[in-house]
């Protein structure tokens, strides 16, 4: 937050909370301990219970929850700038589809879980529908954003230019690509919390299926390694995706925090 | 065509939302009629409009909505408070930030609503472990933009009042606090927004009452009008709410307005 200097003589302070956090947590298990329900487990408890998940079910929830996630985001994203270029572009598009998803846009896509379990059962699509709606309303507002804000100059220097319309489809992308990435980004982060509401309520495989399992049997250690689990997951996907950025647009910075 | 939109309601406001709700409703209409949707996948319009008044009527609507709207207040109570502190904190002592700063960068990452299953072994059906998620879900938002608009505040500002005679907390509440409001009422604006999302999200499981409760209740015995009425006044409220936000925003900082989309 504070980028002033003298970091040295803070450090302890860093410690402090470090010994807080670890500090309280045991001190919450010990004053909540009772041999028939584990209330608050010991840090140890969940690291062992993790290590059991591990050898049996963990990777493949990982997996089933990480499918969901991306692919209803990349699903979601490709629309979303595809709606997105035609709401910034073309009037009649612009009149009809943004104020419907102005007015989608209040009802939360976590709202959908309900719906979508109706029209797809309990399976894939029931999760991942709902990770596409997540990210098909941000990225298309983003996009609208970023294309109809393009420079002026760019547009007549590319009809000047006869440009194809591939080119210049070319030219409004990259234009509207710093918008678009701030969009892509904040949908793959909202996506992790759509999964795993997705997954306890259709709870048949994934991350929040093991966490729902957990919490029916009383298995709170079970129920923290997936917290655990999904905000290791969430932390890598931003790093990822920062990377990939770096590497794809090295020439968008500044936004990097959101 | 351009001409046509020079009349149409700004994008991003609540007319734009009531127009589009129009449009969307000529489709669903159109689609029911000519398809014949069965009622399990699509009711008609006014098979939900039914749906709707019969719950209403029944007082069964009123209950859920006021469960959801209780745990809302309190939640975003709690959240808000405990985030304007924290953000506080954060920006004007750096001994608070040094200790803060890691917790709250760790604690980010984890997910309000991977917490829900927690909760229900800890709080079972009660309104603490709602009043926790929605909580949890608005705190950090409105702590890391009251830290951040804190800290860009205009240092010849602080200058200027400090030579004033202004310091401790009369510099804070008089000065400081009114340069970050903007910024403090963005993070309070998609604070409510999410705070409204998590209700419905922590009342899918081990809730008795709710507007979550209730339309996953529906879904179980596959009342698709009911789902849908239900989402419909899950928007409405989500309008309304973030509506009262803007309007605040408006009577407190009428200098600056929030720009469309």
């Amino acid at each position: 937050m504070s980028g002033r200097p003298e970091k040295g003589s803070l450090i302890g302070y860093r410690l402090a909370a470090i010994l807080f956090v670890l500090g309280g947590w045991l001190l919450l298990s010990w004053i909540f301990y009772s041999p028939r329900l584990e209330l608050i487990p010991t840090p140890w408890r969940v690291a062992t219970r993790l290590v059991e998940l591990a050898h049996t079910e963990l990777l493949s929830d990982i997996l089933a929850s990480l499918g969901e996630a991306l692919g209803g985001w990349v699903l979601g994203s490709i629309l979303g700038i595809a709606i997105g270029v035609l709401i910034g572009r073309i009037t009649p598009v612009r009149l009809l589809l943004r104020p419907v998803i102005d007015f989608l846009r209040f009802i939360s896509p976590l709202a959908w879980v309900p719906l979508a379990i109706l029209w797809f059962g309990i399976g894939y699509w029931s999760k991942a529908s709902i990770i596409v709606l997540i990210s098909l309303f941000t990225v298309v507002v983003n996009t609208a954003q970023g294309v109809s804000s393009i420079d002026g100059e760019l547009v007549k220097a590319g009809k000047s230019l006869h440009l194809s319309f591939r080119q210049r489809l070319e030219v409004a992308l990259m234009s509207a690509m710093p918008d678009i990435l701030v969009g892509l980004r904040y949908a793959l982060g909202a996506a992790w919390g759509g999964v795993v509401i997705a997954e306890l309520v259709a709870g048949d495989v994934g991350i929040g299926a093991m966490e729902s399992f957990g919490g029916q049997s009383f298995d709170v250690a079970q129920i923290m390694v997936g917290m655990l689990t999904l905000a290791v997951l969430g932390y890598g996907a931003n790093w990822g995706f920062m990377r990939a950025q770096q590497a794809l647009f090295p020439w968008i910075v500044g936004n990097r925090e959101a | 065509m351009n001409r046509f939109a020079r009349y149409l309601p700004s994008p991003g406001g609540a007319a734009s939302a009531v127009l589009g709700f129009l449009i969307l409703l000529a489709v669903w209409w159109g689609t029911s009629a000519i398809f014949h949707t069965r009622a399990v996948i699509l009711p008609s319009p006014p098979a939900v409009w039914r749906a709707l008044t019969e719950m209403a009527a029944a007082g069964a609507l009123g209950v859920d909505v006021r469960t959801s709207l209780v745990e809302l207040f309190w939640g975003f109570l709690v959240g808000t408070t405990l985030g304007l502190a924290t953000g506080m904190a954060l920006a004007r002592s750096r001994a608070a930030a040094a200790f803060l700063e890691p917790i709250v960068e760790t604690f980010r990452f984890i997910l309000p609503f991977s917490m829900v299953p927690l909760l229900v072994v800890w709080f079972g059906t009660s309104i603490l472990g709602k009043i926790f998620v929605v909580a949890y879900a608005c705190y950090f938002v409105v702590a890391i933009n009251t830290a951040a608009a804190i800290a860009d505040t205009d240092p010849l500002i602080l200058k200027a009042a400090r030579m004033l005679g202004y310091s401790g907390m009369r510099l804070l509440l008089r000065v400081v606090l009114p340069a970050a409001l903007p910024r403090i009422l963005t993070g309070l604006q998609v604070a409510i927004a999410y705070a409204w999302v998590s209700v419905i999200a922590a009342e899918y499981i081990g809730a008795q009452a709710g507007l979550g409760y209730m339309i996953t209740n529906a879904q179980t015995g596959l009342e698709t009008d009911k789902v849908i009425a239900g989402m419909v006044v899950i928007g409405a409220v989500g309008l309304v709410l973030s509506q009262a936000v803007a309007l605040l925003r408006r009577l407190a900082i009428p200098y600056r307005s929030s720009a469309g989309w």
